[in-house]
């Protein structure tokens, strides 16, 4: 090595450096993972007006939301929209008797206890965290969840902001 | 080669770089809906059902938390008479029996070659009914037979019925602990074949003749609890009010106030001198007046002093025993225990029944007609007829139903060869085992959390067993094989009218029990309440009993032991965590340390110190312990709590066949004993042999979990150097008046104010605290048991538990004092106190100043919180604990599938290189308050309670707000008995201990 020691040294960082520039610039797109069924919550709320509390039905009794049971859409889409493609997969899951396997856009590490009941009861409007739900035709995430951003919200509504709160 | 200045200056440039890579984007998580969701059902919030435990014939009510259609913690129902809301450390544990991963996944044949292979159900079944449907054509009697656990109610009723199909009467209820020889003496005493209820929380004193009623005696939690209520009551004056008299110092024995050791046989006796003072001093009660003929010249031999010798006991300590069990009304003396059954256990139960009837406790702490399910048992000499009748070849199927008689009956009565002349041997259970090495047929029922039932522990006591969640597994309700099988049988079908056993179940509830409790209500009325409740309790009226003459009938020459005059008796006892081995493959039991010994994941033989000198024992010798009928190997465990001459084992290890937790630990002691009956009530004797020990040249480790003398005193929690007062835990009656509530609880020798350094915290909503008593912990292990489920507490094993890398939050220290009341007496003061031993929150806590991260701090609300995402794991925190209560994750933690299903979804799983320890339930807290805001209200007293607190049968924990002066745990902690576990470092702990109270003098002073 020796007289090249410097030269390799600053070749790995600007490797690298370029690598996390790479990645800073992906991480820019929001997350917005294709689903199972490409479920349009525009039409569903803004164009139906459907309430969120009639599929997130657990919200105001339970720390998890919920999102509908497979019953809960069958409801309408036995009679409404029943030729659309996404219906016919929505009737696939239903008749071979395995739920929708959406995939999680709001993810939460595990360590965290987050509970929507208390929020709920707190008066905060789904799309302070969730964003403008109403009108995504595909969800997406509109903040990084990152601990930071929680507790900006706890300090200026002065909730608590005791760690035992969420982790535990 | 790189030189290593320029490998550190590569590193120092791009090491930082390279975290920039750590940074991946998240895992994609899944979020997946129910297709239909059901009514009752809430996801995120658990759902209760009401179940009874069946890990033991108690029978104690008991309510399944589930979350999202899975079971993960098994509480007490507060509604239910046996046990009032708590479950001892099997019936918590029995969560991880359900998913337990050595369970049968379906049903098994045997084939040809001797191999077990797995099936399904249409052919398993088919088997069955194919041979049966044979002897049922034949019309060939009593060639079937079942054996299995205790049934009652609809069960019962559909097993028999079954059976008599099949043209057999042949059911054996076949338990390992039976009462047979106090059934026998009853029968004989007042003409009534039934077992005596017991009401201990009425009594003023109590003699136990060596029944273990803290562990597994009858229903040990109901007894504990009604044990507890009867020394609440008990004067400071005298705090002394249970003698126990055994040759084992068993837990029971720990929390009498006195033991008398005793040599073996030698119990009748006592209790005749008793008899026979009681009636000198004129102390016997007008209602035996007209018995005082025969009872007075059947005693008349018996005197204290004629049995000085035998007993050990003097003579002033009889007379005191008979003063206090006379003058203490009432009172109540319990007969014999499983392991002093011996060919005394009638007499000695005739004796003890006898105590009672003089001392007037008939119809007060002792009553008849509520007859108990154990009442039903089948004798070990019925046994023993079976397998004569399987010998000669009578028998062409066999059943076994929760049964593992391979295992549990003495092997030298050869029930395993027997099994082999039978053609046909059906296992239900669940688990393999002894017994289901050789069945040929294995049909593996379902664990009581998932299936419908019902039990009646005693008269007035229905409950109902509902399941919990699906099946794990692809078991089968034993009641659904019966059924169906009936319907593919000739000639059967007909006779059932139902195709499976929830339709059975039903029909037997509105045609048995509602027609005789609620024949008013229709089904639609009467079923919910049943399904609330748990079942249908009512009172029953206790009759009145008459004392027959039974002096022909007791028999009173001295025990006779087989084996050489110059070997140790052998006492084999009940285990309290596995009981009779059955939960041998549960992790958490075998981890949780035994009470007495301290001993983990191990079996061994106790035997005593001086004996140990003699035969040139040490601790981990392994000896070949040898009887007349077999012997077992097993390591040396020097225990000072035994009679001298007397060697112990538990009965519950020593288990074989693929079973990861529980194979290959220990020796079965059923191999030592002999294959007789006792010849008047047909029970096994299980005092029966005297052994000889052999050194085999070999050690073994065995692990204790607490300190020993010889180890570092700082792991012990009362480190002798730093505890002010000498046997802190324990307080006498005449320090009571000295200590005066209101004061700073301090320790007699201290001293000045303590000084913080710092402000106090401030606690403006709520300060959680805690009050254990010391007078009420027995020291049963409950509550860790409950720690570990409610907590997802790892299991590390033995070799990490010998490095003192047990994950409990929870420990039970057993503390044992020199008795300070020295004396020259057969009365023994045990002296031992049983300390709970959880994370103080401090509020002066050594352990958050030295963490580098702030991972743990001093919450608003008083709790010592630790934060599991912060923690980078120095150890200092725990490392600064004087309380050694704080435990680390040095590995990742491993739930083998299916465990993981247990896991409490509100507690997070730690990962390796993060600290833990108790939390006061935290999850709890944040559930309660979260309670509280959905109805719009404040907490109330109650509303919380710690998994710990919740459980423990003696009610020992009591868990609240400090902040509410009306809490009752303020009004606790007032009580001049309440002090902190050291005190003088001023860590100033959220929990108050009551100090227990022990006598002050000895025994037969005044």
């Amino acid at each position: 090595m020796g007289k090249y020691v410097w030269t390799a040294a600053a070749g790995v960082l600007l490797l690298s450096l370029l690598a996390g520039a790479v990645w800073l610039v992906q991480a820019e797109e929001p997350y917005a993972p294709d689903q199972p069924i490409a479920f349009d919550h525009k039409v569903h709320v803004t164009d139906y007006n459907i309430q969120c509390f009639y599929c997130h039905s657990y919200v105001d009794r339970s720390p998890f939301a919920g999102v509908p049971s497979v019953e809960r859409c069958m409801g309408c889409h036995l009679i409404v929209a029943r030729d659309s493609p996404e219906i016919e997969k929505l009737r696939n899951y239903q008749q071979s008797g395995e739920p929708v396997p959406w995939i999680k856009v709001y993810a939460l590490p595990r360590f965290v206890h987050f509970n929507h009941e208390a929020h709920l009861r707190a008066e905060v409007q789904c799309q302070s965290c969730h964003g403008a739900v109403e009108s995504m035709s595909k969800v997406t995430r509109v903040n990084d969840l990152q601990m930071g951003w929680c507790l900006d919200c706890h300090r200026s509504e002065e909730a608590s902001v005791d760690c035992l709160t969420c982790h535990y | 080669m790189i030189k290593r200045r320029d490998f550190l200056k590569v590193m120092g440039v791009s090491g930082p770089a390279a975290l920039l890579e750590a940074c991946a984007p998240p895992q994609t998580e899944q979020l997946i809906p129910y297709l239909v969701s059901p009514d009752n059902i809430v996801p995120g919030v658990p759902a209760y059902y009401t179940t009874q435990c069946r890990e033991c014939p108690a029978g104690c009510g008991m309510l399944a938390k589930t979350r999202e259609g899975r079971v993960i913690k098994a509480e007490g129902n507060p509604n239910h008479p046996v046990g009032q809301g708590h479950l001892c450390i099997r019936g918590q544990a029995s969560v991880q029996s359900l998913y337990n991963p050595d369970r049968f996944r379906g049903p098994l044949l045997r084939d040809e070659g001797g191999q077990l292979r797995t099936t399904d159900w249409e052919q398993a079944e088919e088997l069955l009914t194919s041979r049966l449907g044979q002897i049922k054509a034949s019309g060939s009697e009593q060639r079937v037979a079942w054996m299995g656990r205790l049934l009652t109610g609809s069960m019962e009723q559909l097993t028999r019925q079954w059976l008599q199909s099949l043209g057999s009467e042949r059911l054996l209820f076949y338990e390992t602990f039976d009462y047979e020889p106090l059934r026998r003496a009853t029968q004989i005493a007042f003409d009534r074949s039934e077992l005596p209820s017991y009401h201990l929380q009425d009594a003023r004193f109590l003699i136990s003749f060596g029944a273990d009623f803290l562990e597994t005696w009858r229903s040990n939690v109901e007894l504990m609890g009604d044990f507890q209520r009867m020394r609440k009551a008990r004067s400071t004056e005298r705090p002394d009010n249970f003698v126990h008299i055994s040759q084992r110092l068993s837990l029971t024995a720990s929390n009498a106030d006195w033991w008398i050791p005793i040599t073996p046989g030698a119990e009748v006796q006592l209790a005749l001198a008793i008899i026979h003072s009681i009636l000198e001093q004129g102390l016997a009660v007008p209602e035996v007046d007209s018995d005082r003929g025969w009872i007075e010249s059947l005693v008349e031999p018996y005197s204290p002093e004629a049995t000085q010798n035998a007993t050990g006991v003097e003579v002033s300590s009889v007379q005191e025993l008979a003063r206090r069990f006379s003058q203490d009304s009432p009172s109540l003396a319990l007969g014999g225990g499983v392991s002093s059954t011996g060919e005394q256990a009638v007499s000695l139960e005739l004796a003890v029944l006898l105590l009672n009837a003089v001392a007037g406790n008939l119809g007060k702490t002792l009553t008849f007609g509520i007859p108990s399910a154990l009442d039903q048992l089948a004798t070990y000499q019925e046994v023993l007829d079976l397998i004569q009748d399987m010998n000669q070849e009578k028998i062409e199927v066999l059943f076994l139903h929760e049964a593992n008689p391979v295992f549990t009956l003495p092997q030298s009565c050869g029930f395993a060869e027997a099994l082999e002349k039978v053609p046909l041997v059906v296992s239900f259970s669940r688990l393999p085992d002894e017994t289901t090495a050789r069945a040929d047929l294995i049909l593996p029922d379902h664990h009581f959390l998932e299936s419908w039932g019902d039990f009646s522990p005693r008269a007035g006591v229905v409950s109902i067993q509902q399941p919990a969640m699906q099946p794990v597994f692809d078991s089968k309700a034993t009641g659904d094989v019966l059924l169906s099988t009936a319907q593919n049988i000739d000639g059967m079908a007909s006779e059932f009218e139902h195709s499976n056993y929830f339709d059975w179940l039903h029909a037997y509830w509105d045609s048995e029990i509602r027609t005789q409790v609620a024949a008013e209500q229709s089904w639609e009325e009467f079923w919910p309440d049943i399904l609330r409740q748990g079942g249908h309790f009512q009172e029953v009226e206790p009759v009145t009993v008459a004392l027959r003459n039974f002096s022909t009938q007791i028999r009173l020459q001295p025990e006779g032991l087989e084996g050489p005059e110059d070997g140790h008796a052998l006492l084999v006892y009940p285990s309290a965590a596995f009981f009779d081995g059955r939960n041998a493959n549960n992790s958490w039991l075998q981890e949780i340390p035994d009470p007495v010994t301290q001993l983990v994941w191990d079996g061994w033989v106790e035997v005593h110190p001086e004996s140990g000198r003699e035969m040139g024992l040490q601790e981990g010798d392994v000896v070949t312990v040898t009887s007349p009928y077999g012997s077992v190997t097993l390591p040396v465990h020097l225990f000072a709590g035994l009679k001298v001459g007397v060697v112990a084992m538990s009965l519950g290890q020593g288990r074989s066949g693929e079973l990861r937790y529980a194979s290959g630990r220990g020796d079965n002691p059923m191999r030592l004993l002999s294959p007789q009956a006792e010849p008047e009530s047909g029970s096994l004797l299980w005092r029966s042999v005297r052994v000889t020990l052999a050194k085999t040249g070999e050690r073994h480790q065995l692990v204790s979990l607490q300190a020993r003398p010889q180890d570092h005193p700082r792991d012990t929690l009362i480190a002798r150097e730093v505890q002010d007062t000498p046997f802190a835990e324990q307080i006498f009656p005449s320090q009571l008046s000295d200590s005066a509530s209101g004061e700073e609880h301090d320790t007699a020798s201290s001293h000045h104010e303590p000084i913080d350094f710092y402000p106090p915290h401030e606690h403006p909503d709520h300060q959680w605290g805690m009050a254990i008593d010391l007078d009420s912990c027995t020291g049963c292990n409950a509550c860790v048991a409950a720690c570990y489920a409610e907590n997802n507490v790892p299991i590390v094993g033995k070799e990490k538990c010998a490095q003192g890398r047990e994950m409990s939050w929870l420990r039970i220290e057993r503390h044992l004092h020199d008795p300070p009341v020295t004396q020259e007496s057969a009365l023994v003061q045990p002296q031992v106190t049983s300390v709970p031993a959880l994370c103080q929150h401090c509020h002066n806590a050594p352990c958050e100043p030295v963490c580098p991260v702030f991972a743990t701090y001093h919450n608003p609300e008083g709790l010592n919180a630790q934060v599991y995402a912060r923690c980078v794991g120095t150890r200092y925190c725990s490392n600064n604990c004087p309380y050694k209560v704080r435990r680390f994750n040095w590995s990742a933690s491993e739930f083998p599938e299916p465990l993981e299903l247990q896991l409490n979804p509100d507690v997070t799983v730690r990962t390796s290189g993060v600290m833990e320890k108790c939390t006061f339930c935290v999850q709890r807290i944040q559930a309660g308050k979260n309670r509280a805001g959905r109805e719009e209200r404040q907490l109330v007293d109650g509303d919380i309670t710690p998994a710990c607190a919740q459980t423990c049968p003696a009610e020992a924990i009591l868990f609240g707000d400090l902040a509410d002066p009306d809490s009752r745990l303020s009004q606790r902690v007032a009580d001049p008995r309440g002090y902190h576990l050291l005190e003088g470092l001023n860590t100033r702990p959220a929990i108050t201990y009551l100090k227990k109270l022990v006598p002050e003098k000895p025994f037969d002073e005044e």
